[in-house]
């Protein structure tokens, strides 16, 4: 038997139990063997020798009152009370998330309020219809109410002009009709129905056409009219009259574009009509 | 009106069943195999039966008693509510002596997280490293025997102590619990080759650490 034979029995002998007889002969025989098994066997008494500890003697009733504990814990209900006792901190962020949560929520509910109705709806409402959803157009002009409104009394001086009138004060600022894309929506104030837009990749904007010295007029024919709108610092109101014969009115507000926020909105006259819209 | 002579006596329950104090003593299989049933008699015999066993082995491994008291009771919990799930592929030493071990081991990690400062923290050391006394031994001659003995108990079980867990196990359970190498392996679900090895090395740094009281 060699060393490592050996010292593989020392190690894994029972305390208390003999070594083989071949281990013993090669104990005797080599001196750091014998070393070996000699401190190997006082350091398992010494460790052997730690009493072994008792339990208390109340053990079995903590043991009893911590199952009955456990029996009720699985059956311990959630309330925000205990939650806001045990964690204050988690209680204090979910209540602002739920304060943030509320916020939110209310914002969205005022937007929805002041559009309306989706526009979904209404777009599949006007999508039933078999012909355009505008059949007529009239623009309003308070000396020439035939003639169609092309810009705004200021600039409408020259003669043979259409003349143009802003939006009467009558009218509430704007009804939009189907069509009309990225127009924000009002309710409206003859029917009382509310009418909202839908995007031009659902259904082109109806377009308005001037016939000059005429009333222009939008039939199954031919759909589209065409209305020239050149940047009028006033709103210009058009009036719609479907094939139903309900009467829409249609405020189209001035575009402000930045350039012309420089020069300041109140003073600002175009020199020309054209192409600022 | 008999006398209560040990907590023995004040088991769950006044009316122990017929099952538990049959004259053949029942296995530990049968007994959670009551227990399962709803039978708290026999699961309070279980209890009798391993509650010194499991609480010194704890005891060993934490070298606190109040939390190897607290880590026992935790054990017994998990077999009671696990008791359906039991199989008695091993033996129930064995089932039980495998939750103890992780309950204590799970302890030591959750306390080395919270780096308690502890007498017993001194002694510890990675693996490779020296060991590092924090109370040397005294060599000088001591007045009385108990004292001694009382000394170099508290010097191993302080050494133990210091021990890594995957050392620290294995030779408790070999050493003071006096478990076969195969009952190791299977409360540590591993080889029994790293089960010797593992205590080789624990007696190598257990020797070097109480090399004045061998």
């Amino acid at each position: 038997m060699n060393c490592q034979l050996c010292r593989t029995e020392i190690e894994e002998l029972e305390l208390g139990a003999r070594l083989s007889d071949a281990a013993r002969a090669h104990v005797d025989a080599c001196l750091p063997c014998g070393a070996f098994y000699d401190e190997r066997l006082s350091l398992r008494k010494l460790v052997g020798s730690l009493d072994p500890v008792a339990a208390p003697a109340d053990f079995d009733f903590r043991l009893r009152a911590r199952l009955a504990a456990a029996g009720n814990g699985g059956n311990h209900r959630f309330s925000f009370r205990s939650l806001i006792a045990s964690a204050p901190a988690l209680a204090m962020a979910a209540s602002f998330a739920l304060l943030v949560a509320a916020v939110v929520l209310y914002n969205q509910f005022k937007t929805r309020s002041i559009t309306g109705p989706p526009a979904v709806a209404a777009g599949e409402k006007d999508s039933q219809r078999p012909g355009p959803a505008v059949t007529s157009a009239v623009a309003t002009s308070a000396p020439e109410p035939a003639k169609a409104q092309t810009s705004s009394p200021k600039e409408s001086a020259g003669p043979g002009q259409n003349r143009v009138q802003p939006a009467g004060v009558n009218g509430r600022p704007t009804v939009a009709s189907a069509g009309w894309n990225g127009r924000r929506l009002r309710p409206s104030d003859q029917t009382g129905q509310q009418i909202e837009t839908h995007e031009e990749a659902v259904r082109p904007a109806p377009r308005i056409k001037a016939l000059p010295g005429a009333q222009f007029t939008a039939t199954s024919n031919n759909p589209l009219v065409e209305l020239p709108v050149r940047s009028p610092s006033q709103p210009v109101r058009v009036l719609l009259d479907d094939r139903s014969g309900v009467r829409r009115s249609v405020t189209l507000e001035p575009v402000i574009f930045g350039s012309q926020d420089l020069t300041g909105r109140a003073g600002f006259h175009p020199v020309s009509a054209q192409g600022i819209w | 009106m008999s006398t209560l002579t040990s907590i023995d006596d004040l088991r769950f329950g006044t009316a122990v069943p017929q099952t538990v104090v049959a004259d053949q003593p029942l296995t530990d299989h049968a007994l959670l195999e009551a227990t399962r049933t709803g039978d708290e008699a026999a699961f309070a015999e279980l209890v009798g039966r391993y509650r010194n066993q499991i609480t010194s082995y704890i005891y060993r491994m934490l070298n606190d008693y109040d939390g190897a008291i607290d880590m026992a009771q935790e054990t017994f919990v998990r077999v009671y509510q696990a008791a359906d799930r039991y199989q008695t592929t091993y033996a129930f030493s064995t089932y039980i002596y495998r939750i103890a071990t992780n309950l204590a081991i799970s302890e030591l990690r959750k306390r080395k997280r919270r780096r308690l400062v502890s007498l017993t923290g001194f002694f510890q050391q990675t693996e490779g490293q020296e060991a590092r006394e924090f109370n040397p031994p005294d060599l000088g001659p001591l007045q009385d025997a108990v004292l001694v003995d009382t000394e170099r108990k508290t010097a191993v079980a302080r050494a133990i102590g210091t021990l890594p867990e995957k050392y620290r196990a294995p030779i408790v359970l070999r050493d003071v619990e006096g478990k076969s190498y195969e009952e190791i392996a299977r409360i540590l679900e591993t080889s029994e080759g790293t089960v010797k090895s593992r205590i080789s090395r624990a007696r190598g740094f257990l020797r070097d650490k109480l090399s004045a009281y061998l």
